[in-house]
């Protein structure tokens, strides 16, 4: 990710110590936009900005550098010779690769190889420069919204028999509904002018098979597309779902789930509603404008012009309409939110309000929302109606200049036998109201489709993250494992740079049971997102009965492992289900079993559905104790070789932890434990204890070993809790 | 809870000390805005262990030299440049890029969902956080030129 350093910078460093990394901030000290260089040698680290030298460090001296995260942007801080220099200055938008810079000086200066990451989720495009919309998301200024299209089209290749037969009804339809207005042309002309009396019956029959068929075409055109709109969203959904399980547990970190399922859900129907509706729309109406064009031509290119006089009119001011329209909606969408949400929360809150007496203000803040949102509304549909009313006139225009024209022409010679008729009028009548009508929806049309395509972008955007590498070729598919688990002085980081395992190395024998202690951020719930291979550690290696777990089918692995976490997921479905959950096809006698393993079959059975109840969401509530012994259940039937609990028994009373505690010991019998606990009295059973503090074991050994340790952390630990257990009790004897 | 001049503010290795009557000697710390948005004026002081050691109300309870030792810290920690003129802006997939010129020079960002990453202080006075977190101040829409207002209001 270090690009070759600029000359200039590269002068500033001796031939025997070269510059090997550099990055360029975008901020000057005094604050203003501009650029200051970082340069990092073995031997020295120098900030310079134009020709000015702001640091020159060698990195014997440097004592610490680290990154200040400030409002609005950062800086690059070193120690050295207890004197802070700042480095460099620079926005949110670098927060990365200074990051990455800060740790090739910590690692130099600890006289560590730097560990450099190949790329950084940028925060700028990396080929146009400009800003991506989301850190190492796809810039949609190099995305085309054509290419977006043709992804679009490509989701239609699997259907395109569907695709053919939509094309052509669609054609055939708009072909029939052409037809009347010629037929009336000759009724006039031929029949009554003519006198051809005979042909009546022949034309009106033509009439009736044209509307008819005008009107099957276009049902099975809606048909089909009712059809292949609806696929091709629930393809899309479906892609969307699949992707969103496998992507990289990073991905979730950093998106909201709210976001996500916003694009499952809203996206796709965004999309379909414009697929179903406004594509046939459009491309329908484009296909007949084009077609009464041409008639209208071949009949009269005199009166043709007249007619499409207004046409520019129509488009533009469609398109200054909508253009000036887009704002308001925006503001009409933000302001309905915002009453939703008053409303909402003096519902939701009513207690508070009530208790704070502030009815009277959340009345005034409601009918203040509620006003703005009358305002915009009125002035939305005072648009509209002054839309509508100007676009008739245009219109009007048209059609009175098609009258009076083609009046006189027809006066001038009403025996003609060609050119312009009175017939030829009656069709231009019947055919203006078919050619003007569509017109001035084109520019909605457009409008529609930006959104549409908007959302498809940001739809595309999910299915084109990164997953975790399930099924690598050559990987090796674990058998039931012994569970020895070993980690080779790993570390990393969740952001690039700021790195929170800072090289760890630990064996956990088969079958033991293993306590991670120290404080929260301390790094323990990151080393069992490693051993789960949640994350890829930056450097350092994870092995499993003596296989990297890199080389290892991931699915294989996991599948040995069971969690038990403070607060168990549990799916809505009957507790049967959630119990075997990881084996589907386990009989209710073992389900039964584990349960009671679990101390859980007693409490199901008292329930009134017993197995059969539906938990999770909107189902019944179980209280903290009874869902962890649920997931104690599902655990044991699952029989994983490893087990990592986690926090498994927080927050529960003493009456319960005793139940947990029973359950536990079942479950952890023959099998490699990991545990955390804040009570630290609950891992008195591990075989070992681990100690961790900022990212590093600082303690290691059994529970007597350690308290023995005088001023040792755990002991230091320990004896804090057994403090504010005593305190505890004496409240609670005091409130007896 | 706290009377003028009575804290002094001094560089020491690079870092701002804060010197307080009952303090042996200057303490490094951290000058902090407890209401950046609203209230840009007051700022406390926090030491190392975050614990709040002095709050003034206003720069004008300071000494001239602490002052300035103060606003350059302030610069420094809050960076929030003043929009002057809009010169482009673009949407495109529901993303709106703002090319701009602000008090600190010319910048160029990326918004998403103005709803959510807008706060209006008041009618004509707003901040804007662009899609990585860097924060742009408009004090007074009015003030802008007609281009550019009218940019912004496409927009907002």
């Amino acid at each position: 990710m270090f690009a070759p350093p600029p000359a200039s910078l590269a002068a500033c460093f001796p031939a025997d110590d070269p510059v090997r990394y550099w990055m360029e901030a975008d901020r000057t000290p005094d604050g203003h936009v501009g650029n200051v260089q970082v340069g990092v040698s073995a031997g020295r680290v120098l900030a310079r900005c134009g020709s000015e030298t702001l640091a020159d460090l060698p990195l014997a001296e440097i004592e610490e550098a680290r990154v200040d995260e400030m409002f609005g942007g950062s800086r690059l801080v070193a120690v050295a010779s207890g004197r802070t220099h700042v480095l460099a200055r620079y926005s949110r938008t670098l927060v990365g690769e200074f990051a990455a810079l800060c740790r090739v000086i910590e690692d130099l200066r600890e006289g560590r190889e730097p560990v450099v990451p190949d790329e950084l989720d940028t925060a700028r495009c990396a080929r146009c420069g400009s800003p991506l919309p989301e850190r190492g998301g796809n810039c949609p200024r190099c995305v085309s919204k054509r290419n977006v299209l043709i992804r679009l089209a490509r989701l239609l290749v699997p259907y395109r028999g569907r695709v053919a037969l939509l094309v052509l009804c669609s054609t055939l339809s708009v072909l029939a509904a052409m037809t009347p207005p010629l037929v009336y042309k000759n009724i006039t002309d031929r029949v009554i002018r003519e006198g051809l009396a005979s042909e009546l019956g022949w034309w009106i029959g033509l009439i009736l098979t044209a509307f008819l068929a005008e009107n099957l075409f276009r049902f099975l055109t809606n048909w089909t597309n009712a059809w292949l709109g609806a696929r091709v969203v629930a393809d899309l959904r479906s892609q969307l779902h699949t992707k969103a399980q496998r992507l990289r547990l990073l991905y979730h970190n950093r998106h909201e789930s709210g976001q996500l399922v916003g694009r499952v859900m809203h996206d796709t129907a965004e999309l379909q509603h414009f697929l179903i509706d406004g594509l046939p729309y459009f491309l329908v109406n484009m296909l007949s404008t084009a077609t009464i064009g041409i008639i209208l031509v071949s009949l009269s290119w005199k009166l043709a012009l007249l007619v499409f006089l207004p046409v520019p009119l129509l488009i533009v001011g469609g398109g200054l309409f909508w253009k000036h329209l887009h704002p308001l909606f925006h503001q009409r969408g933000n302001r309905v939110g915002a009453l939703h949400t008053i409303l909402s929360e003096s519902l939701r809150g009513v207690r508070a309000v009530k208790s704070l007496s502030q009815e009277d203000r959340r009345t005034r803040e409601f009918d203040h929302a509620n006003t703005r949102l009358f305002t915009v509304r009125t002035s939305l549909d005072r648009i509209f109606a002054g839309f509508f009313s100007s676009m008739s006139i245009a219109m009007a225009a048209g059609t009175t200049l098609v009258w009076y024209f083609g009046g006189r022409a027809i006066l001038a010679n009403p025996s003609a036998t060609e050119g312009i008729q009175l017939g030829t009028l009656v069709a231009f009548a019947s055919y203006m109201a078919l050619f003007y009508g569509p017109l001035q929806w084109f520019a909605a049309v457009f409008n529609w489709a930006t959104h549409a395509l908007t959302s498809a972008e940001r739809v595309f955007s999910v299915l084109d993250q990164p997953v975790e590498d399930y099924d690598l070729p050559g990987t090796i598919r674990l058998e039931r494992i012994r569970g020895e688990i070993e980690l080779d002085n790993i570390r990393f980081s969740y952001q690039r740079g700021k790195e929170v395992i800072k090289g760890i190395s630990l064996r956990i024998e088969p079958g033991t049971m293993v306590g991670l202690v120290g404080r929260s951020g301390a790094g323990k719930s990151t080393l069992i997102n490693l051993i789960c291979r949640f994350y890829d550690p930056d450097s350092g290696r994870l092995l499993v009965d003596g296989h990297d777990v890199r080389e290892v089918n991931l699915s294989s692995w996991r599948s040995q492992i069971g969690i038990v976490m403070q607060d168990p997921f549990l799916f809505n479905a009957s507790i049967l289900d959630n119990i075997r959950y990881g084996r589907p096809d386990a009989t209710f006698d073992e389900v039964v079993a584990a349960a009671k393993k679990a101390q859980a079959h007693k409490f199901i059975c008292k329930m009134e559905e017993a197995y059969d109840s539906v938990v999770g969401d909107g189902g019944v509530s179980l209280s903290g104790g009874e869902r962890q012994r649920i997931a104690i259940a599902r655990a044991i039937l699952h029989d994983p070789r490893v087990l990592i609990l986690d926090e498994a028994t927080s927050a529960v009373d003493s009456e319960t932890e005793k139940a947990l505690q029973l359950a536990i010991a079942a479950l952890i019998e023959g099998r490699t434990t990991i545990a955390i606990a804040h009570r630290l009295a609950t891992l008195r059973n591990a075989d070992r204890l681990v100690v961790l503090e900022d990212g590093q074991i600082v303690e290691e050994g059994t529970h007597e070993e350690l308290l023995a340790r005088e001023g040792g952390q755990f002991a230091r630990l320990v004896a804090l809790q057994t403090e504010i257990n005593r305190l505890r009790a004496e409240q609670n004897l005091w409130q007896e | 809870m706290t009377s003028p001049n009575t804290g002094r503010l001094l560089q020491r290795n690079g870092r701002l000390h804060l010197d307080l009557p009952d303090f042996e000697a200057p303490r490094p710390v951290r000058p902090l805005r407890p209401r950046p948005l609203t209230a840009p004026e007051v700022v406390v002081f926090v030491d190392d262990e975050d614990e709040d050691l002095w709050r003034i109300n206003g720069l004008d309870e300071l000494d001239p030299r602490s002052r300035v030792e103060l606003e350059q810290a302030l610069r420094e920690r809050y960076y929030m440049p003043r929009i002057e003129q809009v010169t482009s802006t673009r949407t495109l997939f529901g993303t709106h890029y703002w090319e701009v010129v602000t008090n600190r020079g010319p910048a160029s960002f990326a918004l998403r969902e103005p709803g959510k990453n807008v706060t209006w202080l008041n009618e004509h006075h707003c901040v804007i956080r662009d899609t990585v977190g860097n924060r742009f101040e408009m004090t007074d829409l009015r003030q802008l030129d007609p281009a550019s207002r009218k940019r912004v209001l496409t927009i907002l």
